[in-house]
């Protein structure tokens, strides 16, 4: 079945070209391009380029996109591969009836592909969002086995791995830290996503890296007929976009900053906050398009971003304090047509984390900072070779450069300058996978093979693996090897099988290898938690997932169910011992790792709903997490702070008029894992809780309802220059107190231990006006 | 090092409480069936009464006092002596026991410290073993200083010395006119910052000096006058028992920080035995004084020299 017989079909021809919004010139991502009799189809890539093999003859090309009208060409295939472009004119009712996925239904019940869901830009900005800010991974977060780490966080949880172990994409470049605020918002402006798509375990070959999840995001080209943009006012930031030809059809620019102000509101409210105190972002979106002709198009993206908060704590001896951190993030993109069947995209992206703080105290001012540098390129060649087989391969390779911790001292200070050796690592990837259709049977298999060698120049320390002390260090040069890692070996296979063309049944395997991996160093995810590479410490992380499930469309597509239930496997976890201490700066911070496994389970089910005025979608996951690491503890198996046994998602989302849409979300997951106190010691004057089994108890459990309404102007329906767009909002509408975060002590005024929950935020309601033109 | 991020502690938790909201809040959760037997002792090498207190851990919440456990034999053995002392429970105080008058530890000594306990399950023993070294930091002198610039009631403690790169870890434990502060009021302190260095005018302690606090710490909170002793008293810790010294600070706190604060865990212990809990550190030991000349006198009398000397 797998031989290259496969690939002998007789004489194939092609049909390829883009698929363009006329309006804007710019390409669509995920269009269907399939013939008439939907013998042949296929799906446009990343830059909306598609081709369809097909034998001899003379076909009706049907494309469609979500939010466009269909369009049918006929084309006849004789002796030579065609070209064929589309165009697509919008579909004003759709768009504002704001389909749910960009993905047709009926491609994903044929696609050999689980776990994975894309989202277009208009779901994301109908959402309720928090403080009226539109945000993709708050989008994300309302899936089936996708979860909030915790109240306010924008990070997110994938069948219950880590937050380290997403692999967020943005044009290419992967992104270190996708929350502002400390994860309170994400990275992401609504304004400049084009496409989103999430894999949650189904990982084509050509994605590694990260365990349990890929997220790819696409950001807008800009439009190469006509200049456009948009101004939005809001209580929490102030955004502009801008976009238009700088040659008309050929070269294009995007360009969309924000800027927060919430600190400007800081004085009015003196009483309760130290004078001075910042808590401000500021992000960047720049991207330069050239569409050079028919087989080659360039594009240059640039993200920044830029996170502070701080106090003046004069009282306590701080004139200021400030933790900051930041994302620069650069990727250059060559597409190629090399001929009807084989196209090639080259991927160059250089992404810089940094994570800082600035002080300046009493006798010890310093500047502390963590680094994370990875410059990288990827060549990933299409191939295809007929109908029914398409070849991926490709070459990839990175460069990690992680400098955890470095104190400098400012001025006249006690405080010496204390840097932690940085790590090197280089990590060449290759990949080659087929997917190949088989009558009702479409099959997906592949290998991705990558190595990683931690190379100098660097300090190395040796720890013993069972005692954990440090029992050597040496100095290493300028690129000479002190460890690698070579059995590095990813099978992937997934099927779907449509029994019928409103059902199908899929099957997944996927091994993945995870060359750096993050701990939390505290109960909540946040900028300080520690990132460690591959080393003589630290072994990568291999994550082994099974996953089957079922589409089932009902009511010509307007219902779709559909179910998965995954088993995972990660060998080499590594968490932090019991009581680490506070582990930023420490020298010996591999020391403090110990390394185990952990397992994760569950089944997802998604009910999604799709009519010309309401849509929506209604999700429960049920999913079990453990760690197993011998030496926490005492040796027990314990549940990961990250999951939540069961969740249920439900957004609604209704269109009143051609002017006014409402929607609904509510979310509900069982409370986080905690370890409560079971007793307490007296030591000194105080006591001392002792705690129960680790993650042993839940906090109490997370439900919140947010409701939206969009009222658009009647501007751009007058055929006037500009459309304007006002945004309520309410977060949290029932004022539901969500832990973030439950801690126990001995309250010595009250001369007895207490607890104290900590939530972030109350009711939230918020007012935000878009101006489009 | 230890003492920056307390006040990187102190200052994310104002954050968090700037932008977040706390209640209070009953963990609705079953007593342990099981009793834990707490031991606190420090075996120092100034000549004293040494001492061991045993208690028995009580249900977490409410307002119980912990029982004391009376009636055990406890006994230290020097092991490179082949002898050993036994601690006799002072009838003042149940389940507080007394070495011999004078007794110390010294230096390069294992000390082994053995718990027997009569219990309605019979007799159950309990060990450690801790082993004394030599005091790590040359300290020449300490001074005062009151922080004009920080609240009213806090005056900094200045050091003057020379740390041994040997050696990484300190606890610190103030003290006014010979009362101490709790053990859990105590610093413990990783020299990174300092590792080798000669410092002059450090300021490695602050004391919150208030009447409140006297209610709270006793007659060692009192505000600074003049003629009072100001005094540190320092152990050179080894890494494990700092790992416990901090830990248990961080845990006798009342409110832990989301961003900072690590998994909750029941603090290590180097004895061994069922169900126990605590430390015994044999520890070298230093206390240093001054006399208050003015309590608000805002600079250190010698000039300090901030910048440490490697």
């Amino acid at each position: 079945m797998f031989s290259l017989a496969s690939f002998a079909q007789g004489k194939q021809l092609t049909i390829s070209g883009y698929v363009k919004d006329p309006g804007s010139g710019e390409t669509l991502i995920g269009a269907t391009v399939y013939t008439e009799d939907k013998v042949y189809g296929t799906v446009s890539d990343e830059v909306g380029h598609y081709i369809l093999s097909v034998k001899p003859g003379t076909y009706k090309v049907v494309c469609s996109s979500i939010g466009f009208k269909d369009a049918v060409k006929e084309v006849e295939v004789v002796n030579a591969s065609v070209k064929l472009d589309f165009e697509l004119s919008e579909d004003k009712e759709v768009l504002d009836a704001a389909k749910v996925f960009s993905t047709s239904k009926r491609d994903m019940l044929k696609l050999p592909q689980m776990g994975m869901k894309s989202v277009g830009v208009e779901t994301i900005k109908k959402m309720p969002a928090l403080l009226g800010e539109t945000d993709v991974i708050r989008v994300i977060q309302m899936m089936p086995g996708v979860q909030s780490p915790s109240e306010g966080s924008t990070g997110f949880s994938v069948r219950g791995g880590g937050v380290d172990q997403n692999l967020i994409l943005m044009d290419g470049a992967p992104i270190y830290n996708s929350g502002h605020f400390l994860g309170f918002f994400s990275m992401f402006n609504g304004d400049v996503v084009k496409n989103v798509k999430l894999y949650k375990g189904d990982f084509p070959a050509k994605f590694g890296e990260k365990v349990a999840s890929v997220l790819e995001i696409s950001t807008s080209d800009g439009n190469m007929n006509r200049f456009e943009g948009g101004l939005s006012v809001g209580l929490l930031t102030s955004k502009f976009n801008l976009s238009g030809p700088i040659v008309k059809d050929k070269l294009s620019f995007s360009i969309a900053a924000r800027r927060s102000y919430v600190d400007i509101f800081f004085p009015l409210l003196k009483n309760n906050i130290p004078s001075n105190t910042k808590l401000a972002f500021w992000d960047i979106n720049a991207k330069l398009n050239w569409a050079v002709n028919d087989k080659n198009r360039i594009s240059l993206s640039a993200f920044s971003s830029m996170d502070k908060f701080g106090v003046n704590l004069e009282d306590m001896g701080v004139n200021l304090m400030v933790f900051n951190y930041r994302n620069n993030v650069q990727s250059f993109r060559w597409n190629h047509v090399i001929n009807p069947k084989l196209t090639y995209t080259m991927t160059v992206y250089n992404t810089q984390y940094k994570a800082g703080l600035d002080t300046d105290m009493e006798q010890s001012p310093f500047i502390w900072k963590s680094t994370i540098h990875e410059p990288g390129i990827r060549n990933a060649f299409t191939w295809h070779a007929n109908s029914n087989n398409t070849v991926e391969f490709g070459l990839n390779g990175a460069m990690y450069i992680l400098s955890p911790s470095e104190t400098y001292p400012v001025g006249q200070t006690v405080v010496l300058e204390n840097i932690c050796p940085s790590s090197y690592g280089i990590s060449p990837k290759i990949y080659i996978s087929n997917e190949q259709k088989i009558n009702k049977l479409t099959l997906r298999y592949g290998i991705r093979y990558s190595t990683y060698s931690s190379v100098g120049p660097t300090t190395q320390y040796f720890f013993d693996s069972k005692t954990h002390e440090k029992y050597a260090e040496k100095e290493y040069g300028t690129l000479k090897h002190i460890k690698s890692y070579v059995n590095g070996i990813d099978p992937r296979f997934s099927l779907s099988w449509a029994l019928r063309d409103d059902f199908s049944l899929k099957g997944s395997y996927a091994r993945t290898h995870q060359y750096i991996q993050q701990t939390s160093i505290s109960t909540s995810p946040g900028v300080l938690d520690a990132w460690f590479a591959a080393s003589v410490n630290v072994r990568p992380l291999v994550s082994d997932q099974v996953s089957v499930g079922f589409n089932k469309n009902f009511m010509d597509d307007a219902i779709q169910l559909s179910a998965e239930a995954f088993y995972k496997y990660n060998d080499h976890v590594v968490d932090l011992k019991d009581n680490p201490g506070l582990v930023i700066a420490d020298m010996n911070r591999e020391g403090l790792l110990r390394e185990g496994t952990s397992n994760s389970y569950g089944v997802e089910l998604m009910f999604e709903y799709e009519f010309s005025k309401i849509n929506g979608w209604l999700g429960y996951t049920w999913s079990k997490a453990m760690y197993d690491i011998p030496e926490i503890n005492g040796g027990r198996p314990y549940r990961s702070p990250l999951n939540h046994e069961h969740a249920f998602n439900f957004v609604f989302t209704y269109n009143i008029t051609k002017r006014l849409d409402a929607s609904a979300t509510w979310i509900y997951y069982s409370g986080s894992p905690t370890t409560y106190p079971v007793g307490r010691f007296q030591y000194g004057n105080s006591f001392i809780p002792i705690y129960s089994d680790r993650n042993e108890d839940s906090m109490p459990d997370y439900h919140r309802l947010d409701l939206s309404v969009n009222l658009k102007t009647k501007g751009r329906a007058e055929g006037k220059r500009w459309s304007g767009e006002w945004n309520f909002s309410i977060y949290n509408a029932y004022n539901r107190h969500n832990a973030w975060s439950i801690s126990s002590g001995f309250n010595r005024a009250e001369n007895q231990m207490s607890s104290s929950l900590i939530y972030l935020f109350a009711i939230v309601p918020s007012v935000a006006y878009n101006l489009t033109f | 090092m230890k003492k920056h991020y307390s006040y990187i502690s102190l200052i994310i938790l104002s954050l968090v409480l700037t932008v977040s909201c706390s209640e209070k809040y009953e963990i609705k959760k079953s007593a342990s069936e099981t009793t834990f037997l707490a031991v606190e002792s420090i075996l120092s090498d100034i000549p004293g009464i040494q001492t061991v207190k045993l208690t028995e851990s009580i249900p977490y919440s409410g307002k119980d006092v912990p029982k004391a456990v009376s009636g055990a034999v406890v006994t230290v053995a020097d092991a490179q002596e082949n002898t050993f002392v036994r601690y006799i429970e002072d009838p003042q105080q149940p389940g507080v026991y007394f070495s011999p008058e004078n007794y110390c530890g010294r230096t390069g000594h294992t000390y082994n410290l053995k718990i027997e306990r009569r219990t309605d399950e019979g007799t159950k023993t309990y060990e450690a073993s801790s082993t004394m070294r030599d005091f790590g930091m040359d300290i020449s002198k300490i001074d005062y200083k009151y922080s004009d610039n920080l609240v009213d009631s806090l005056w900094t403690i200045g050091v003057w010395g020379t740390d041994n790169p040997q050696r990484d870890y300190y606890l610190i434990l103030p003290a006014v006119n010979g009362y101490s502060y709790p053990m859990d009021y105590s610093l413990p302190l990783e020299d990174h910052f300092f590792s080798g260095a000669k410092v002059a005018g450090y300021s490695i302690a602050v004391l919150n000096q208030t009447v409140e606090n006297v209610k709270i710490y006793g007659p060692c909170a009192k505000p600074l006058a003049t003629g009072d002793i100001v005094s540190l008293v320092l152990f050179d810790m080894t890494e494990d028992f700092y790992q416990f010294m901090s830990s248990l600070v961080q845990n006798a706190s009342a409110i832990s920080i989301p961003i900072i604060s690590s998994q909750p865990s029941n603090l290590p212990t180097n004895l061994v035995g069922d169900n126990v809990v605590g430390y015994f550190s044999a520890c070298p030991c230093r206390v240093v004084s001054c006399v208050v000349d003015d309590p608000y006198r805002t600079k250190y009398i010698e000039e300090e020299s901030p910048v440490p000397v490697q």
